[in-house]
């Protein structure tokens, strides 16, 4: 332990003198650039100028964000590729923990989502829907929500992040839990044909893109993009390992790599799409009891996801939209055990599962009646086969081989019905079916909108929602002491949540948003040893209540800065102990801020993250204020974006909970560390 | 020793950067001015049918009081297309009456609203202009939208056809695309 902060004390020093030799370096350079810049024209200078010459015109936007997201019957949230760039947002990760109420926690494995006080490390997000262009993306296995690396999209391909709190499976069905992501796309449009993008930062990372889009004449469109990154990562002590292999020291195991393909089509009715993603990472932690520091410890990651969809106007007011998707997903975790006197010394244990996935869906939106906006929809998926293997690869022992399939179908209806001019009412309900467990589950939701004035809106929002037990929870099992069996017979999680939300735009350039909420969970599933045979399984054991207060404000500048700053106050306790939960923090806070500079050729953006103690499985881990500092220029060189951050820019030390299937309590997060990335467009 | 080197390209690459000359693209403009600029080219480029303005008459250009271009708008009003004077109206709800408008500017303020709005307007001589995705997307004349920080718009000849429209050449070939 010691020697590690030694290490770290000693590397401080000279990054200081260095980042204000920078700064000055920096600052000097300012004036000999200022000159060359001509006065903005005005408004009225812009009318007398040809048409022609305005479309050549590059733009600055200083209102953007003034959305009318408050006629919207939920509280949502929307990230923009602006924001993605002004941040330095590296993951979905790091642009959804910006966000009011949510936190995120790495495990040196993958990324796992919080919200509402909630976040069960180790379990992969099943709670959050994930959607790609409005498409469920949760593979059928872990019913994982992949938002860290192993997400199946470069972040650069991204348009815009849109994050719905609160229940959502009277629209969407199961995993619409404690919220909905939805990551819009770039479209070929966005192009102006072939853009590189080649990015290098600490800890060995590097991530290079290549890009091409383009729209005919007839509107038809097209994007193909494909990604390479690689990380070496970083070597991790580990004081609960110090009496171990190589002392406590990880090293080498922190790698991550991968690739990602994007392709996207739209041409007249008809749209297309394929993903494909691949990721290595490393596992330092030595997580399921392996050998500490034992190279060809890894998880990889795998996702294809083929898309065709079709849409089409009935009537004026009258739209159909239809899609077909088949999906594959793949996951391979390498375990390293002792052999037991044996020979080889070490053992690689394979634990492997895989599962194709297809269905359909069809969507029908109508505003023919006055005075309401009708949805309604039928989906079906099926799942086959959804494989679980574990084996020990020599000496050979096979210790699973589960092949099962599943089913899905559901129907909904949602109308927003204009009651008065100020008042409308939202209702949805769901109706589900699953041959898993051969359960009916209905989901109501009820929303009532209430504009107060022109500026403010209230509203109040009831819903419910489920999470069906996914493949893992219901069929892994491993034999001998330790192990883990199987549990058929587990029920749906539930949740009901009660939601008040007051939007209130102050000025043309500002809002504030004020919400409260009480979540009652029923039914959550949670591993447990079983006494009678000392195996784990999964059984529906747990309930919680969650109440919260969130309040976000979001300020724009005529100078062209902004700022959106949030800070919730949650409890979330098990019903049964009266404990708060694990990596459940009482306290968020956030900031955002950014600001255009020299001449506003290159715009600084600030975040700070805040996040107050959390328990972990038996101890604690301490809160912490996380800085990071990006700053980006699209104006600097024609056709070039460029981009420079700091991430941790107070170099904190800070941990995040983890899962029972680590020895440790919580693991250590990355220090300061630094990115540049540069895109060009031809 | 790796971490130190570290910095001191970051650095360098940082104030190398900051050095090089910034003068290598016009100055850039607030979009929403760019924007109001746009629809004041629109309606020049615009023919109503015969009688549509009266002796002495003025162009009404219509907008939600609420709407983020309202500012930008204003600094068209009073200005003089075809020797008719152009009138902002910037109305508290476009649930209101429409039909003094000759244009109607409408945006992501009345998104929700947009669908009976085109139904109220019916084919009457409006010049709908738009700059949100979902409605550029759902039967507006002129969809302005940005593209690598520049504006471009495209335009629906059905729609314009249907309300006795008729836009010059020169604005239907500068269009990004017309269907």
């Amino acid at each position: 332990m010691k020697k590690k902060a030694e290490i770290l004390e000693n590397a401080r020093l000279p990054w200081r003198i260095h980042s204000m030799l920078c700064l000055l370096f920096a600052a000097t350079a300012f004036p000999g650039a200022a000159r060359a810049f001509p006065d903005q024209a005005n408004a009225d200078d812009l009318t007398a100028i040809p048409i022609e010459n305005l479309l050549n015109m590059e733009v600055y936007s200083a209102s953007r964000f003034v959305q009318n997201i408050s006629d919207a019957p939920s509280a949502v949230s929307v990230l923009t590729a602006t924001e993605i760039k002004t941040f330095g947002w590296r993951t979905l990760a790091e642009a959804l923990r910006s966000l009011l109420g949510l936190y995120v926690s790495y495990d040196r494995n993958y990324s796992y989502l919080g919200a509402r006080g909630f976040s069960r490390s180790g379990d992969y997000n099943p709670r959050f829907l994930l959607m790609v262009d409005g498409k469920r993306i949760n593979d059928p296995i872990y019913d994982q929500a992949a938002i860290g690396s192993e997400f199946v999209l470069d972040i650069d391909l991204v348009e815009r992040i849109e994050y719905v709190p609160g229940p959502g499976s009277s629209i969407y069905g199961s995993n619409a839990f404690f919220g909905v992501v939805n990551i819009i796309t770039r479209r070929g449009r966005d192009f102006k044909g072939l853009e590189v993008s080649g990015e290098a930062g600490s800890y060995g990372a590097r991530k290079g893109r290549m890009s091409y889009g383009l729209q005919n004449e007839n509107g038809a469109e097209l994007l193909i993009s494909a990604t390479g990154f690689n990380k070496n990562g970083t070597d991790f002590f580990f004081p609960e390992y110090s009496t171990d292999n190589n002392h406590g020291v990880a090293q080498g195991l922190d790698y991550e790599r991968g690739q990602q393909l994007f392709l996207k089509g739209a041409a007249g009715p008809f749209n297309f799409s394929l993903a494909h993603s691949e990721r290595n990472k490393g596992t330092p932690t030595a997580s399921y009891g392996q050998v500490f520091n034992a190279p060809g410890s890894k998880v990889v990651d795998e996702q294809t996801l083929v898309d065709f969809g079709y849409r089409k106007s009935l009537a004026p007011q009258a739209d159909l939209s239809t899609r077909f998707y088949f999906n594959n997903y793949k996951f391979l975790g390498n375990y390293i055990y002792s052999n037991a006197g044996g020979s080889p010394a070490l053992t690689v244990n394979q634990d492997e599962s895989a599962s194709n996935w297809w269905g359909g869906e069809a969507k029908l939106v109508t505003t023919q009646l006055d005075g309401h906006k009708l949805v309604a929809g039928v989906e079906y998926q099926k799942s086959s086969p959804i494989e679980q293997t574990n084996f020990y690869i020599d000496p050979y022992v096979s210790q699973l081989n589960s092949r099962r399939h599943n089913s899905r179908a559901g129907m909904y209806v949602q109308d927003e019905l204009q009651l008065s001019a100020d008042l409308m009412l939202s209702m949805g309900l769901r109706y589900d079916h699953n041959s898993a467990n051969a359960q009916h589950v209905a989901n109501p939701r009820l929303g009532l909108i209430y504009q107060l004035s022109a500026a403010t809106t209230f509203k109040t929002l009831y819903g419910t929602a489920y999470r069906l037990p996914n493949a893992y929870e219901l069929y892994y099992q491993l034999p001998g002491a330790g192990g883990q069996k199987i549990n058929p017979d587990l029920q749906t999680e539930h949740i009901r949540s009660y939601e008040m939300v007051l939007d209130h735009q102050i000025a043309r350039d500002s809002r504030i948003r004020l919400s409260a909420y009480v979540n009652k969970v029923t039914d959550l599933i949670k591993l447990v040893q079983d006494p009678a045979d000392n195996l784990y399984v999964f059984q529906n054991i747990d309930q919680a209540t969650a109440k919260g207060i969130e309040i976000v404000l979001e300020k724009a500048w005529k100078s062209g800065s902004r700022l959106r700053t949030s800070y919730t106050w949650q409890q979330t306790r098990d019903d049964s102990t009266g404990a708060t939960l694990e990596n459940s923090p009482s306290h968020l806070g956030k900031l955002n801020y950014s600001i255009p500079f020299h001449h506003d050729i290159w715009r600084a953006g600030f975040e700070a993250l805040y996040v107050s103690k959390r328990n972990t499985m038996n101890s604690q881990t301490g809160g912490y204020l996380l800085g990071n500092l990006t700053l980006f220029s699209d104006r600097l060189l024609k056709n070039v974006q460029i981009s420079a951050s700091v991430y941790n820019l107070f170099n904190r030390r800070y941990s995040d909970p983890v899962g029972e299937e680590l020895r440790q309590e919580a693991i250590a997060q990355d220090g300061r560390n630094v990115r540049l990335k540069l895109t060009y467009s031809y | 020793m790796k971490n130190r080197l570290h910095g001191r390209i970051v650095c360098w690459l940082l104030g190398v950067f900051f050095a090089l000359p910034a003068s290598l693209s016009a100055a850039p403009v607030e979009e929403n001015a760019l924007k109001a600029a746009f629809i004041y080219n629109f309606i020049s480029f615009t023919e109503w049918p015969a009688g549509t303005f009266g002796a002495g008459g003025a162009i009404n250009l219509c907008a939600d009081s609420r709407s983020p271009m309202a500012s930008s708008m204003a600094a068209l009003n009073g200005k003089h297309i075809k020797a008719m004077r152009l009138n902002l109206h910037l109305l508290d709800s476009l649930q209101s009456d429409l039909s003094p408008c000759h244009i109607l500017y409408i945006d992501r303020t009345d998104r929700q609203n947009w669908t009976p709005i085109k139904k109220k307007i019916d084919n009457a001589s409006i010049l709908t202009i738009s700059d949100d995705s979902e409605i550029n997307a759902s039967g507006v004349m002129i969809a302005l939208s940005t593209l690598n920080n520049k504006i471009v718009f495209d335009i629906d000849m059905n729609v314009t056809q249907r309300a006795r429209l008729a836009m010059s050449s020169k604005l239907l070939r500068l269009a990004r695309t017309v269907r």
